[in-house]
């Protein structure tokens, strides 16, 4: 009898724990993954760049449409170019899904695949760290009219007798990339770099110090064009979009660009160099963070993407319409230029970048 | 151009705008207060909560924040020795052996006169080169800035006391520091020794609060007692005000060079107010003044500056789109978010948006000297607390405002290191102010020059008025230097 | 006036060593491109001849008799204060040593518990106050970083090098 009564109330129990334990379980999986957290989203420019700015908007939006409804927060840690933000990411970050990087961090990805992180002083290893969601960041490029035969549309570039084109150091992606095309174009130019920031940039292109400036669209769409392009003291010539874009015309994407002053196709190691080089603001994750905090910030991108609200805001603060990858596949598709660079180009960039910095130096 | 100023002034008074400028204006004296924090983190904080406010609202709560952070900054630098932004370093020089002789109530007093002057300035200042403000920020190009560096350096005479050829060697030094980094044109880090924190460059504020700061509080930890031996009595308030009146002129110079520091991009705030100081020092005809050891005008100079310099650095963010500064282009993505963009159309279309701004700037800079001056007598009993209590205090604040830097262990490192040889120099008598100077012109002087040779060659020596100017006022802010050293 | 003397013999050799860190600085210049290495040899090379020349004249002629006058100069506070020279000396080592541990108090536990603990100790500890007043303004630190730099600022905290070790997650 004793038994009976035992086995009776150690069963009971048993159901009565085990129904604990897994009615805790279900409910955990019904809850949202970031239900009562914080989201700290590591920006890796300081405040009021364009990356802190898109990523304010970002963290304003995505408080409405990530389930659960957590408190988000923005930290930016700004330096070495932002290898810092990303060495901190990789290194110290909590790994639970509360701590992620909003960046524009493909330089960082170009550096591990196609540069020498080490000398850069990356140490975040670029391959484990988790892409999240990419939105890809145009490119612009710019040139004054009042040169020497005034330039029309971007053709006349052919003839122009001394063209200054302003950068940031022999290094950057940004010089790399207005390099690489002019060389496909064949456009001759003199290379004055530098240059501290695209605010520096600007006023010198303003001043008539430099003859051509680049900047992404965030910068070009509400800082160039009403200030130099409406006012016809300047042309855009051309852009890193794949299709024509109406804000940025006459400007023509880069290949065409190429094909139109050089008459050739683009190809070749320099056409290679220049698509390494593409950008993107980032939503990445340090290595190890759970499956379902990615889905869940992807899903909350892709609902903000068709966002009406958050579409409008981004195209005030932002200058064009958001292209959100939240899909895994196409983030692997944006990372293939990366991935399949190779020793050849890794070698032939680190080249390029010594002749530059040679270029620069000819008075 | 009269009808878009009442019409901003109606914008910015009527409600619930007025409420936000009241409400900027708490925040700015907080954010201006604490060492560490500053316009800045003031500004990215509350920009997300613009996007929901009107223009008016949005331009209210970010200037009224933003155009005060240089007044309330006072008061740390003066009661605690800690500046409380970067732009109140040179305050400190003399506002906190003032605040030790007991005359914390009198630099108050003038400093805030001088802040609401200034800050009124600086906007006026902006006003009247609206028709001009094109061809004004135009004319300064590359070799424009290469040389208002080295009239910046030029300064480290004046700013080195009896000291000259220490005063020079620091300077060097510091030039030295400010090479750690990236270089600017090839990209090569130099003196990094495989560290990243140093590849981005020495903090300036870290510098700046162990250079000055640490040293005061050892001082205090040794000597004991309060801070000020003189007991307060909660007079000197008027003094200060008096004192403000009487050097009117060096006020007015001094936002003058406020407001012209200001709006040539980049310079930014962390050198305007030792400018100031360096002018004051160097004008000087009183043989009684001893700068240094609490002399009024090095309170008043830096404080009419760095108030001014708020209007200036206005104007080629309107202008051009060009933000001086990293608040600044805060600001201008506030613009951005409304659809407002900068340049012609906030010169004709929206000018009223302009002058709201302008109109925020004057009102919270007047009503923030005021209501400031009404709590300086509670704000000054501070000095006679034991330093006992303080010296933690301090310390938080100093430690907290380093770790806002970069929020990396290296800040740390950075203070504690700079606080040791700034130790050293207090205490064999080496001048301090060069080294601020040294690391925030370093690489301007640097980016510039190659910038300016690589594009002109050498011809702009001779061939750019500016440049003439500039190099004249070079040689002459040395020859007052050596004179002056002379007659010591 | 008897410690200024044999202190000048420091003087100089601080100078010294800064005229070896401008001479190190030149020669890690040289492999460089010029471009990068004008500024930095420049200085180095200017830098090296006034601080040997200056750390000469500091260690024959001695320190300055009198403290400096001017902006930065300031008076020894070893003369400021009616002090034996070995009890100022005690208490810089003192307040050196509380400035360490704020440092490694931070390494190993983070901010959030080093600094209040620092207030705290150095309160209680450190300078004899009485429990409330120590246990007030430790609350009031917390209340600091925790309500200003952590919930408005967002700052990002060190998060303790024993924690870490533990794997223990705090803030």
């Amino acid at each position: 009898m004793k038994s009976i009564v035992q086995k009776a109330v150690l069963s009971t129990c048993a159901v009565f724990v085990f129904s604990l334990l897994f009615g805790a379980q279900a409910s955990a999986a019904d809850k949202p993954f970031y239900k009562g957290k914080t989201l700290k989203l590591i920006v890796d420019y300081s405040a009021g760049g364009p990356t802190d700015i898109e990523c304010r908007i970002y963290a304003r939006h995505l408080k409405k449409h990530l389930a659960g409804d957590p408190t988000i927060v923005i930290q930016n840690r700004a330096g070495g170019g932002g290898n810092l933000a990303m060495n901190w990411i990789y290194e110290r970050a909590r790994r639970n899904g509360t701590v992620m990087g909003c960046q524009t961090a493909s330089g960082r990805y170009t550096e591990w695949f196609v540069g020498d992180p080490k000398k850069a002083g990356l140490r975040a290893n670029m391959e484990e760290i988790i892409p999240v969601m990419f939105t890809p960041v145009y490119s612009v490029g710019v040139a004054r009219t009042d040169l020497d035969p005034p330039l029309k549309k971007p053709g006349d570039l052919k003839n122009v007798k001394s063209f200054n084109v302003g950068g940031f150091r022999a290094d950057s992606a940004k010089d790399l990339k207005f390099r690489t095309l002019f060389e496909l174009a064949g456009v001759k130019f003199k290379y004055v770099t530098g240059y501290q920031g695209s605010s520096d940039l600007l006023s010198a292109f303003l001043r008539g110090e430099l003859d051509y400036i680049d900047g992404s669209t965030p910068f070009y769409i509400p800082r160039v064009k009403p200030i130099a392009v409406d006012k016809g003291t300047a042309i855009p010539l051309w852009h890193g979009g794949s299709k024509q874009i109406p804000a940025i015309a006459p400007g023509v994407p880069a290949r065409d660009f190429v094909k139109l002053l050089s008459g050739k196709e683009p190809s070749g190691p320099l056409w290679q160099l220049f698509q390494v080089h593409t950008s993107y603001r980032q939503i990445l994750a340090p290595p190890g963070v759970p499956q379902a905090a990615v889905d869940a910030i992807r899903s909350a991108f892709a609902a903000m993407n068709k966002d009406p609200g958050f579409r409008a805001e981004y195209k005030k603060g932002v200058g064009v319409e958001p292209q959100m990858l939240t899909g895994a596949k196409d983030i692997q598709n944006a990372m293939v230029p990366w991935k399949t660079a190779g020793e050849e180009l890794r070698k032939f960039r680190a080249d390029y970048i010594e002749e530059g910095r040679k270029l620069a130096a000819k008075r | 151009m009269l009808e878009a100023a009442q019409l901003g002034l109606q914008g910015i008074l009527s409600w619930p705008a007025f409420g936000y400028l009241l409400l900027g204006i708490s925040l700015g004296v907080f954010f201006g207060m604490v060492p560490g924090l500053s316009g800045l983190s003031g500004m990215a904080i509350l920009l997300p909560f613009t996007f929901d406010l009107q223009p008016y609202e949005a331009m209210a709560l970010l200037m009224g924040m933003y155009a005060i952070t240089s007044t309330s900054d006072t008061i740390s630098s003066v009661l605690l020795g800690v500046p409380g932004t970067a732009g109140s370093q040179a305050t400190i020089m003399d506002g906190y052996p003032l605040a030790k002789k007991g005359e914390a109530a009198r630099a108050f007093g003038a400093a805030y006169t001088v802040s609401g002057f200034g800050g009124v300035v600086g906007a006026f200042l902006l006003v009247c080169s609206i028709p001009i403000l094109s061809p004004l920020v135009l004319s300064f190009g590359a070799p424009e800035f290469f040389l208002l560096g080295v009239l910046g350096m030029a300064m480290v005479g004046a700013l080195s006391g009896s000291a000259p050829a220490k005063g020079i060697l620091v300077g060097l030094l510091a030039l030295q520091f400010s090479m750690i980094g990236y270089s600017p044109q090839d990209g090569i880090p130099r003196f990094w020794f495989g560290v990243p924190y140093l590849l981005e460059g020495f903090p300036i504020v870290p510098c700046v609060l162990g250079l000055f700061s640490l040293p005061e509080v050892v001082e205090l930890a040794v000597r004991r007692g309060t801070l000020s031996d003189v007991p307060e009595m909660g007079k000197g308030l008027a003094d200060g005000v008096r004192d403000a009146a009487r050097n009117w002129w060096l006020a007015l110079r001094c936002a003058f060079i406020g407001a012209y520091i200001g709006f040539i991009p980049g310079l930014g705030a962390s050198i305007v107010d030792w400018v100031a100081y360096g002018h004051a020092v160097q004008s000087n005809k009183d043989p009684k003044a001893e700068f240094g050891k609490g002399e009024i005008r090095g309170v008043i100079a830096p404080e009419a500056a760095n108030n001014a310099m708020k209007g200036g650095s206005l104007i080629p963010t309107i202008a051009f789109g060009i933000p001086g500064s990293a608040t600044m282009a805060i600001l201008l993505g506030a613009f951005l978010i409304h659809g407002i963009y900068p340049g012609p159309e906030l010169l004709s279309t929206r000018l009223d948006v302009t002058f709201s701004v302008i109109w925020a700037l004057v009102i919270a800079n007047v009503l923030t000297a005021i209501l400031l001056m009404g709590c300086t007598n509670q704000l000054a009993k501070v000095t006679t607390i034991r330093g006992s209590l303080l010296i933690p205090i301090i310390l938080v604040l100093v430690f907290m405002g380093s770790w806002m830097a970069t929020q990396e262990l290296g800040d740390w490192l950075v203070l504690m290191g700079l606080g040791a040889l700034g130790y050293l120099m207090k205490r064999w008598g080496w001048p301090r102010p060069p080294i601020a100077l040294g690391i925030v012109l370093g690489p301007i002087m640097e980016r510039y020059l190659d910038i300016s040779v690589s594009r002109y060659g050498w011809s702009w020596l001779w061939q750019r008025p500016i440049c003439i100017i500039l190099i004249l006022m070079t040689l002459a802010t040395l020859y007052y230097a050596t004179r002056s050293q002379k007659r010591r | 006036m008897a410690r200024r003397i044999r202190e000048h013999y420091i003087e100089s050799l601080f100078i010294l060593a800064m005229a070896v860190m401008f001479a190190a600085g030149v020669v890690t210049a040289r492999e460089w491109p010029l471009k990068s290495a004008l500024f930095p040899t420049l200085i180095g090379v200017a830098g090296c001849i006034i601080a040997v020349i200056l750390s000469l004249w500091t260690g024959i002629r001695g320190g300055d008799e009198k403290a400096p006058e001017g902006p930065g100069g300031a008076a020894d506070i070893f003369l400021d204060v009616n002090l034996r020279s070995g009890e100022a000396l005690k208490r810089t080592f003192i307040i050196c040593g509380w400035l360490i541990g704020i440092f490694v108090g931070t390494w190993l536990l983070g901010q959030l518990i080093a600094l209040p603990l620092f207030v705290f100790l150095y309160l209680k500890v450190g300078s004899n106050e009485g429990w409330v007043l120590s246990l007030s303004l430790t609350a009031a630190a917390v209340a600091f970083l925790y309500g200003v730099f952590d919930k408005v600022i967002h700052a990002s905290w060190y998060e303790g090098e024993l924690f870490r070790f533990l794997g223990i997650e705090l803030f």
